[in-house]
């Protein structure tokens, strides 16, 4: 079965190479730039004009590129026990194994700000030893829990999240980001303005409801117009410089190239017969095993949490107070992909909005923040029909994955469906 | 109170951990909260993350289903007991959030209750306390809400100074324990030591502080001629593996969470405003702020204590103290000290396990001319 990827898949990825060959340049020429988590306010670094690296992109640049083995190797030999989480700490081996020749692009320089949020309990100490090999400052973003959580967030997420993330919560990361801002200010001699952030960010909000548009197609087209490792790349590259000029051009781009596909009647796999659902972070150094059951069980996947994220994630209400409604973007970023009653209560919306048959979970069982949760979505989904599949192996690390016994077992699952 | 009533009463609480429960009971599930406040107000306070030996598992399978193996075992253990009923008649139950095993028990049971997996009493209160000091102001917050959660009013300053006395009087006798662990004529191990301190779990300051020092009345002072040895990594309460450990050298300092005192370091009379400051810059706490200043706390006790090896071991599940065990081996290394690391061990290590652990721990000691 012949799969014809999008123009904006290549230009995505052309774009974030040349933009990264730039960064590195602008670097080693003495620029800044910020290695940051995930989860943090990376729309902070972009108002001050600080460019950043995120620390799971990097991993999967890093895993994508096969070298995991050898790092998470070397982790072992460094003293770090074996069940330690891999997603979030693989940069920082690639870092203390200090041989730039074998990472990604020649390595990344010092950087010259390190930030972090709580939110999972590695997270302060990988950014802490990164900060002590590097001397770079580190700021670390509180994460503190919600009491009694609305489990469907996404509801009132986009106009009411002063009543979902908690007042309290919210003035706590308001502060934390005003120190930040002030650090970024005296590292950049630059002044924020309040003003220009709050068009920032009601662009990042434009962008998003570009993102929700071309969920809803997908969500709808009566088969899958493209794979996930192509929505992937046209959400996240375009995420990473949300707000931009580009990443709101790209987002276009990307619509109108899903629609064309829809209307044309155009489908990842004619023959499809089960839609399916990856939970979990992607699979970043065996990204073609999501096109693994195309032909032999006209199993497309059709969903992942990337693209319906941008939306239910991102788009906040800016009001007259954008530093809050930017924390209510962030102060439960992760949580809500993560945790019950969340995820369990979200995952079941998106499969029924996607008329998923059968899910494909990723249970990581050293990464645990990302793993806790999967019992809870797994009896969430089979009351709601959905067949799951659980994988437990991990994002980055390909040491405990067989591919041959990952697909019969997959395979095998989906053999009852058809 | 004769020294054998005063030890009975402290090996029976832990024994029993708990297990006794009243109406006006409040339960606490995780390390950090500050439990001053509570006994200040005269409230029962009962531990709950470390639960009687035998376990209580839900019949219908509905939490194993929900619960990944990877789960800390205390929130397994808490979990199956939770969904049973067992802690129906509690007044409360608080969930330190900067626990690193409370969140996940706390969004677990409130997410089994939704589900109708679990019972609808006690009420779940999340204590967020946020281990940094910029976050004061949000703090006070969060006790604020506590004392609405929980129908109480603060604590009279009276209250609060007296229950501080205690907690002072009990850090002393704890102090006083560990100077015993290294006299010759020790009338306790390491393995009773442990349940000594983790008996004040399901006490106020002041009634562990009298038992404490009753238990320890006879004891005589001439050092013990055996390797001094510190103790970190996992929480754990088997007895056997520290009298293992006993066997090898006097565990002077025991740095495993489950024993840690609370910070007393405070004015006479403490407010609440301080006693949260204390308990927001606890470095005990493994999410203080900023990081660091936990490990560089753990390395100065245990240099402080001249310990001549020191002896980690890991919960299998471990994704916090792992890190720092590289730059905790160096930092030893660079003093002259061992670092004999044991790896994972099981949270109920059986006596094979045990006997795998004795092993490793006395050819290591063996090596380096410890024993």
């Amino acid at each position: 079965m012949s799969y014809t990827p999008l123009n904006a898949t290549a230009a995505a990825m052309s774009y974030q190479r040349d933009w990264v060959r730039q960064l590195r340049e602008d670097i080693t020429g003495g620029e800044k730039f910020a290695f940051v988590n995930a989860d943090t306010p990376h729309e902070l670094f972009h108002a001050m004009g600080m460019p950043i690296v995120t620390n799971q992109w990097w991993s999967a640049v890093i895993a994508a590129k096969q070298l995991s083995e050898h790092y998470l190797d070397r982790a072992t030999e460094m003293g770090f026990h074996p069940h330690l989480p891999r997603y979030s700490s693989l940069p920082l081996i690639a870092a203390l194994d200090n041989d730039p020749s074998r990472q990604p692009w020649g390595g990344l320089p010092t950087p010259s700000i390190l930030c972090a949020r709580q939110s999972s309990d590695e997270h302060q100490k990988v950014f802490a030893l990164w900060a002590k090999a590097t001397g770079a400052p580190l700021h670390l973003f509180s994460a503190p829990g919600v009491a009694d959580p609305e489990p469907r967030w996404w509801e009132l997420a986009r106009d009411n999240w002063e009543q979902l993330y908690h007042p309290d919560r919210l003035d706590l990361m308001v502060e934390e980001m005003k120190t930040l801002i002030t650090t970024l200010e005296k590292m950049t001699g630059r002044r924020f303005d309040m003003d220009e952030f709050a068009q920032y960010m009601h662009a990042i909000n434009r962008q998003e409801s570009i993102f929700e548009h071309v969920d809803q197609m997908i969500a709808q087209a009566p088969k899958a117009p493209l794979r996930i490792s192509e929505q992937i790349p046209n959400v996240m590259v375009p995420q990473w410089h949300r707000g931009s000029d580009w990443a709101l051009a790209h987002a276009a781009t990307f619509r109108d190239e899903v629609a064309d596909r829809v209307a044309n009647g155009q489908a990842v796999c004619p023959n499809e017969r089960i839609r399916m659902m990856w939970i979990g972070a992607g699979l970043w150094f065996d990204t073609d095993f999501y096109s693994a059951f195309e032909d032999s069980h006209g199993a497309v996947f059709v969903w992942s949490m990337y693209l319906p994220f941008a939306s239910d994630g991102y788009i906040r209400k800016i009001g007259d107070d954008p530093l809050r409604a930017l924390a209510a973007r962030m102060s439960l970023m992760n949580e809500q992909l993560h945790q019950p009653p969340w995820v369990n209560e979200w995952l079941v919306e998106q499969a029924r909005r996607y008329r998923i048959d059968a899910a494909v979970m990723l249970v990581p069982r050293h990464d645990r923040f990302s793993g806790y949760g999967s019992g809870f979505a797994r009896r969430a989904l089979e009351a709601a029909g959905v067949k799951v599949i659980e994988i437990w192996s991990d994002m980055v690390d390909r040491r405990d994955w067989n591919r041959a016994d990952m697909q019969a077992h997959v395979g095998k699952a989906l053999d009852g469906i058809s | 109170m004769t020294s054998d009533d005063a030890a009975n009463l402290l090996e029976n609480a832990f024994a029993l951990r708990g297990t006794v429960l009243s109406k006006d009971m409040i339960g606490i599930f995780g390390e950090g909260f500050p439990e001053i406040l509570l006994h200040a107000t005269g409230a029962p306070v009962t531990c709950l993350h470390i639960l009687p030996q035998e376990d209580i598992v839900d019949a219908g399978h509905n939490v194993s289903q929900c619960i990944e193996p990877f789960v800390d075992h205390a929130v397994q253990r808490f979990l199956h007991r939770f969904a049973c009923g067992c802690f129906n008649d509690l007044r409360a139950i608080i969930f330190c959030r900067d626990d690193t095993a409370a969140l996940v028990a706390y969004q677990y049971a409130l997410e089994l209750r939704r589900l109708g997996l679990a019972p609808a009493t006690p009420k779940l209160v999340l204590w967020n306390l946020v281990h940094a000091p910029h976050a004061h102001e949000f703090n006070m917050r969060q006790l604020e809400t506590l004392w609405q959660h929980l129908g109480s009013a603060p604590p009279t300053p009276d209250a609060l100074s007296r229950a501080f006395q205690d907690e002072v009087a009990r850090a002393q006798a704890l102090e006083d324990l560990t100077e015993c662990l290294r006299a010759t004529n020790a009338p306790v191990r390491a393995g009773t030591a442990m349940t000594w301190r983790v008996a004040g779990r399901w006490m106020a300051g002041g009634q562990h502080a009298d038992l404490l020092r009753a238990a320890l009345a006879p004891v005589a002072q001439a050092p013990r001629a055996a390797p001094r040895l510190g103790l970190i990594g996992a929480a754990i309460t088997h007895t056997a593996l520290y009298d293992m450990i006993d066997s090898y050298g006097a565990v002077i300092c025991d740095m495993q969470p489950l024993v840690a005192a609370w910070p007393v370091d405070l004015p006479d009379h403490p407010t609440p405003d301080a006693i949260l400051k204390a308990a927001a810059s606890d470095r005990d706490c493994q999410r203080l702020v900023p990081p660091d200043a936990y490990t560089d706390t753990l390395i100065d006790r245990l240099l402080a204590a001249k310990c001549d090896a020191v002896i980690c071991q890991l919960h299998p599940h471990d994704d916090v103290f792992g890190w720092d065990v590289p730059h905790i081996t160096r930092r030893l290394n660079d003093a002259g000290i061992a670092l004999v690391n044991l790896g994972f061990v099981d949270p109920v290590p059986t006596d094979q396990s045990l006997a795998v652990l004795d092993t490793v721990l006395r050819t290591d000691l063996k090596q380096r001319g410890l024993v």
